[in-house]
């Protein structure tokens, strides 16, 4: 069964068109990576996936159920209850500074338990008083990775998650991956760093 | 380049000279004096806006017998005796009456004009003196000499009633419609009223005054020469005429006379003024007014600056013309506006607390400020924090206080410090519309004790305020780091 479904998308910023009739489809339980060069609007699909922008034409079905059909998006309600199927990694992280690890977990969803249970298990319970900008760049990906887990998604997505990392992390992040999907998530990413898609076994979509 | 700097060098000795030149006006054959230009028919802004009035032209025609130039200065009349002492004028003569206290603190002259407060009636009344008035209503002007008078005077305490009204127009024209038989004025005032209106044959005026005041000209304490100077021209003035024709000019009779002050008993205690405490008074209205203000701007801006970022354009644009007004107007100016302006308008916006009018200015203009400050903060915010928020579902509201304000205050934290630093130094500014603080009171010691310690002290504590509110700041945004 597709748990992501998108059917014939276009995606234009004013006169420039990102991209058009895009099908783009992920099984549940599949890993997908979606590589391609800079400006083939691999970022921007992902945003369209998430709710971060809007498509212009298309449908996009998630779970089975409609986010936007023919380009016409259903009522905000219902949008926030189908994306809340789905959890995000940013690039570069976009922890919120002001506040601790655990209160970067709590402002989501104050399940302590949960919190609690988590962070032992992606080792950052000892840091838990800790503001991100005193944390390592490794750190700071599990962290974001616990609070895409927050909201129970099934389907998560990664934008670029070796770009701030150095080589040796790369090894864990591929762990971490293949320990989630393992667990049933839906993994999708967007990479342009083909030794880590290499190392991943994931389906590969080129947006060239 | 080198034009360019030659320029700069060219505007740099031009100005300087301006300075210069500036600070040695007091030329030896000029003769300076200082008035309030707020009292007609003694020295007013005339149509063209030079100060005009009868103590000029009697000063000019003086001038012209001591051999000298006369120089017109406009001062505020609060300074006066600063003005005087630190020799920026030479004499203050603008229908100012002898006091024991100005006495005391600078040289007066003998008096040239006694002004009277005395009472009008109609022209064809039945009443002719005092005692006429017995059991008859008369009105005077809020707030008057001439009102205080009346109430301490016989005539006051066997009146009907005393009716007080906002000024001597409505007086006269309560006289004129019979609504009270008499009513007490400034004669030089009403006497210059009715030669400009010429009113003459409408009213008379009672030959029995309740209250006279002696009008002198003041020196330096040390400047016994320019005094005996100025009185011996002022006879040869007098006595040759012209100084009788000046006020006929002005008031329609001679009022001009010579002669010396009658001894009037020191009102003055001698009380020593403690300048500490009085200081501290006013020091406790600044800090009031620095905290109610500061207090209630910031969140204020705060809320001004989330509402500009409503998507309803006209919000965005009534915020914009607010700010623009706000930021681009004087504080002083709004402040007039809201108590002297707003009353005008509205009549039914009368506010009388001047301290909540003060506090109203004041906050009205800070908040603008404040919005303009969250604004550039808001800014710095990365995008990423924002898409965070929507993908994670956190809810506008506690994204707002928990994760957008806090890193907001961070980035804005050293320009909320000037602003608050100058909010310290601004209220001074509540003096225009009558709330003594710290510099007004200040300002008041050193005219009456003729000594600058006072202007010492205050700028000492207007120092340590500023320094506190630094410090304030400064643990603030270390607890604001986030390390």
């Amino acid at each position: 069964m597709d748990i992501i479904n998108a059917i014939n998308i276009g995606k234009k910023f004013g006169n420039n068109t990102v991209f058009d009739n895009l099908n783009f489809k992920v099984k549940k339980g599949e890993v997908v990576t979606v590589v391609g060069p800079s400006g083939k609007g691999k970022s921007t699909l992902l945003r369209c996936l998430i709710g971060l922008e809007n498509i212009d034409s298309g449908t996009i079905e998630i779970d089975g159920k409609i986010l936007v059909k023919d380009g016409i998006y259903v009522n905000s309600k219902k949008q926030s209850e189908i994306l809340s199927e789905v959890g995000m990694v940013f690039q570069n992280y976009n922890l919120f500074p002001n506040l601790t690890v655990r209160q970067n977990l709590e402002i989501v969803n104050n399940d302590s338990k949960k919190i609690d249970m988590l962070l032992k298990r992606f080792g950052l319970y000892d840091r838990k008083d800790a503001y991100p900008a005193n944390i390592s760049g490794g750190q700071k990906q599990r962290l974001a990775i616990i609070r895409a887990m927050m909201l129970n998604p099934k389907i998560i997505f990664f934008d670029e998650p070796t770009s701030a990392l150095d080589k040796d992390n790369r090894g864990e992040i591929v762990k971490l991956i293949n320990e989630l999907n393992a667990e049933k998530y839906t993994i999708v990413i967007v990479t342009h760093d083909k030794q880590f898609v290499d190392c991943l076994d994931s389906i590969i979509y080129d947006m060239t | 380049m080198k034009s360019k700097i030659f320029v700069f060098l060219t505007v740099f000795v031009l100005c300087f000279n301006f300075l210069f030149s500036g600070l040695c006006s007091a030329e030896n054959d000029e003769f300076v004096i200082g008035v309030d230009v707020n009292v007609p028919p003694m020295g007013f802004l005339g149509e063209n806006g030079d100060v005009v009035g009868l103590d000029i032209d009697l000063a000019r025609e003086v001038c012209k017998v001591m051999g000298k130039k006369l120089k017109v200065q406009p001062i505020d009349w609060d300074a006066k005796e600063l003005e005087l002492n630190t020799n920026k004028i030479d004499a203050i003569w603008n229908g100012m009456s002898y006091t024991p206290e100005r006495d005391q603190n600078m040289l007066l002259t003998s008096a040239y004009m006694q002004n009277r407060q005395v009472l009008v009636v109609k022209k064809d009344a039945n009443i002719s003196n005092l005692d006429d008035l017995k059991q008859k209503n008369i009105c005077g002007q809020k707030g008057s000499t001439g009102i205080t008078s009346l109430k301490n005077s016989a005539v006051g305490k066997n009146a009907k009633t005393i009716t007080e009204l906002d000024n001597m127009v409505d007086c006269l024209n309560e006289v004129r419609l019979g609504k009270s038989e008499a009513t007490v004025v400034d004669e030089v005032v009403v006497r210059y009223y009715f030669t400009k209106n010429s009113l003459q044959n409408d009213f008379k005026i009672l030959d029995q005054e309740l209250e006279t005041e002696d009008y002198v000209i003041a020196v330096r304490k040390d400047n016994l020469e320019l005094k005996n100077k100025i009185e011996k021209a002022l006879k040869v003035v007098v006595e040759d005429g012209r100084a009788g024709e000046i006020s006929k000019k002005w008031v329609g009779s001679n009022v001009i006379t010579f002669s010396a002050i009658k001894e009037k008993e020191s009102a003055m205690d001698n009380k020593n003024v403690n300048v500490f405490s009085e200081l501290f008074q006013g020091l406790l209205v600044t800090l009031k007014l620095f905290a109610i203000c500061w207090v209630m701007s910031i969140p204020l801006g705060l809320i001004l600056c989330f509402l500009r970022r409503v998507r309803l354009k006209f919000v965005k644009i009534i915020i914009d013309v607010y700010i623009w007004i706000m930021r681009g107007t004087p504080l002083l100016l709004q402040i007039f506006f809201l108590f002297y302006g707003l009353p005008l308008m509205f009549p039914n916006l009368q506010m009388n607390d001047r301290f909540l009018v003060g506090v109203i200015a004041f906050v009205l203009n800070y908040v603008a400020y404040f919005a303009e400050i969250f604004r550039g903060g808001i800014k710095n915010v990365d995008k990423g924090q924002f898409e965070s928020i929507k993908v994670l579902k956190i809810p506008k509201i506690k994204a707002m206080f928990r994760i957008i304000i806090p890193q907001m205050l961070r980035v804005c934290l050293p320009s909320i410090c000037n602003e608050s630093v100058a909010l310290v130094k601004d209220t001074a500014l509540i003096f225009s519309v009558g709330v003594i603080e710290l510099l007004t009171t200040a300002k008041n010691l050193v005219n009456t004790n003729a000594d600058i310690l006072a202007y010492i002290i205050a700028a000492g504590i207007y120092l340590l305020i500023c320094s506190l509110v630094n410090l304030i700041f400064k643990i603030w945004e270390n607890k604001l780091k986030f390390e």
